[in-house]
């Protein structure tokens, strides 16, 4: 690893991460004080109530179950009169409301998936937003046109989102960040400049994202700083600007991003023109699984086809004002906690993060424009990184031959090979002012909602908070997936 | 908004936080709203800088001697803000129009307490990017 002077890569390259939202925001000029707002209810029961307050009830939450509108007027006075175990559960409506919550092992839960909606109306910041309470499940409902997020968990140990649709929403549409043992699944992320789903500063992260769907978002996913147990399965990417992006960064804590599992997913046609998109998404359009400073992933057994770019590549992310130094390979293990505890280095310059020590092994990958698998850096020698590539199915490499140049479980090539037909990443710099503009998350022409599948017995099913997730994958069971 | 400048650190021991030198000339501008908005520039020559990353402030917790100045920079790539808790000390801060990544807020801090503030966007009350500066009179911190 190497400490590069700012000016020196002014022109070199880049990519990624996640967070600050290229496009207008409806809240740009909020007020000092932006605490969050309600509430509305439209409901689909013509006997709406009066908003803001939790129905007088002796009962209310006695059984365990609190339901919106029957028994608290909106979702807030729900969660907010709700015990750690308690199941909230509401009824199809259109509720404007920024939810917080900050009790543990809820579970809230939509009758309908595709008729309980929260929606932002574009001045509502989060649909649902969980600081610091661990086990909270959400279930079986929509948020949208929100400002920043979907659906947010922050500082939690365990989470789980099932079941939900994000659709339109400023940032990201369902976002993880700094949280452990969680399970993303069964669930729709469209219409947002970030990523669909994201996954952040966790390691270990011990965590599963398995069968959602995320398009029409500047990245399908992005996960800053975030590994260890972390696995991405059996999922689609499709239609964003690109598909699977883990990423370093010294702008979280727990960096570098190591040691994800993207194993059995649907990755196709990340090049699309006319999403929202912040910075980087633009950088790293036309890739569908792309590593920006990633260590020790490993990705196996996706469907990845029709690229602009890459179909996988593995590429450096510039950080031109880091807040650290590059951490030393020996410091890869240290736990987010204990990195947590350290005072930072000072920086002197811009910090390249290379892609390294991840094994790519049995993608079946077509129809890339640049390369389907792609390794590159800058001034680097690459085969000094400890990438490899084995038993895929693909058929343009850059370098040439590159299975040939680092077999997994073999030794790596030396010389001149490394040379040859190379990735030369820096050039997509010049992209950037090609490519097409984000286009503002609230008028994109994001296709509009269809149905999504709902959960199973959302009346009766009882209360599950998360406190038994992740759960268990078995990777060895999981084949490419068929082309759709 | 105004663009962060590039940072001259120091480091005092007792503070275990990024400081900065005074040579940093405040400007008024770069301060939000607020009653005591524009009370830049260090009394004491100490500069103290807090960083807020994606999405935690740090150091989370500092201690400061009156008359110290604080810069808050936002250096990572999300919108943040730096708001007094509602029932911490009011009177300073800044809305996330103000300190969009790269910008930076100063406050002079000339009245000891004990100042907690969060992030709005990623914080509630006591959880999330929250933070406290403890101002001390003079030899005290």
């Amino acid at each position: 690893m190497k400490r590069w002077s700012v000016a020196a890569l002014a022109v070199s390259m880049v990519l990624v991460s996640c967070g600050g939202d290229g496009s207008s925001s409806a809240d740009d000029a909020a007020p000092v004080s932006s605490a969050p707002s309600s509430v509305a209810i439209e409901s689909t029961d013509p006997a709406t109530t009066e908003a803001g307050t939790v129905a007088p009830s002796s009962g209310i939450g006695a059984d365990g179950i609190i339901e919106v509108p029957a028994e608290a007027d909106t979702i807030q006075g729900a969660v907010d009169a709700a015990q750690p175990g308690d199941l909230v559960l509401i009824s199809p409506g259109i509720y404007q409301e920024a939810v917080d919550v900050t009790t543990d092992e809820i579970t809230i839960r939509g009758l309908d998936r595709n008729t309980v909606v929260l929606d932002g109306n574009f001045e509502l910041d989060n649909g649902i937003r969980v600081v610091g309470a661990n086990g909270v499940a959400i279930e079986n409902l929509t948020a949208q046109n929100f400002t920043k997020n979907g659906f947010f968990w922050t500082g939690a140990d365990g989470y789980r989102g099932s079941f939900l649709t994000a659709y339109r929403n400023g940032d990201y549409g369902i976002y993880a960040f700094d949280s452990v043992n969680g399970q993303l699944e069964d669930s729709y992320g469209s219409g947002s400049p970030d990523a669909g789903f994201y996954i952040g500063q966790c390691f270990p992260c011990d965590a599963v994202m398995d069968n959602v769907i995320s398009e029409y978002n500047g990245l399908g996913y992005s996960g800053t700083n975030a590994g260890g147990n972390l696995l991405i399965v059996n999922s689609t990417f499709r239609y964003n600007r690109a598909g699977i992006v883990p990423n370093s960064g010294s702008y979280e804590l727990c960096y570098p991003q190591r040691d994800s599992t993207i194993v059995g997913n649907l990755v196709y046609s990340n090049n699309q023109p006319d999403t929202p998109a912040i910075d980087v998404a633009i950088l790293a359009m036309g890739n569908g699984i792309l590593s920006a400073g990633g260590v020790r992933n490993t990705i196996s057994r996706n469907l990845v086809f029709d690229h602009d770019k890459t179909g996988i590549g593995l590429v450096p992310f510039l950080e031109e004002d880091p807040n650290d130094d590059l951490p030393p390979k020996d410091e890869w293990d240290v736990d987010c906690a204990t990195q947590k505890t350290q005072a930072p280095a000072t920086p002197e310059g811009g910090l390249l993060w290379d892609s390294q020590e991840t094994r790519v092994e049995g993608n079946v990958v077509s129809d890339s424009r640049v390369a389907d698998i792609a390794v590159d850096s800058v001034g680097a020698d690459l085969s000094t990184f400890g990438n490899c590539w084995k038993g895929n199915t693909f058929a343009t490499s850059a370098p040439l031959d590159l299975e040939t140049l680092a077999p997994c479980d073999a030794p790596v090539a030396t010389g001149d090979g490394w040379t040859k037909g190379v990735l030369n990443v820096v050039s997509w710099l010049a992209d950037i002012e090609k490519a097409p503009k984000s286009v503002d998350y609230k008028t994109a022409k994001t296709p509009a909602l269809t149905p999504q599948p709902n959960m199973p017995d959302a009346a009766t099913a009882p209360a599950k908070p998360a406190t038994d997730v992740p759960y268990q994958v078995d990777l060895a069971s999981i084949v490419v997936p068929a082309k759709p | 908004m105004t663009r962060r400048h590039s940072l001259v650190l120091f480091a005092p021991l007792s503070l275990v936080a990024f400081g900065l030198t005074s040579g940093c000339a405040s400007d008024p501008s770069d301060v939000g709203a607020g009653p005591n908005a524009g009370k830049a520039g260090a009394p004491n020559g100490v500069v103290v800088e807090v960083q807020a990353l994606d999405n935690s402030f740090r150091p989370e917790a500092l201690t400061i001697e009156v008359g110290t100045e604080v810069v808050f920079a936002n250096v990572g790539r999300n919108d943040h803000n730096v708001i007094p808790q509602p029932d911490s000390i009011q009177g300073w801060g800044v809305g996330e129009a103000e300190f969009a990544p790269r910008a930076e807020y100063r406050h002079v801090f000339d009245s000891p307490g004990e100042y907690r503030y969060i992030c709005t966007i990623h914080g509630v009350k006591g959880k999330g990017m929250v933070g406290v500066l403890t101002v001390t009179t003079e030899g005290e911190s």
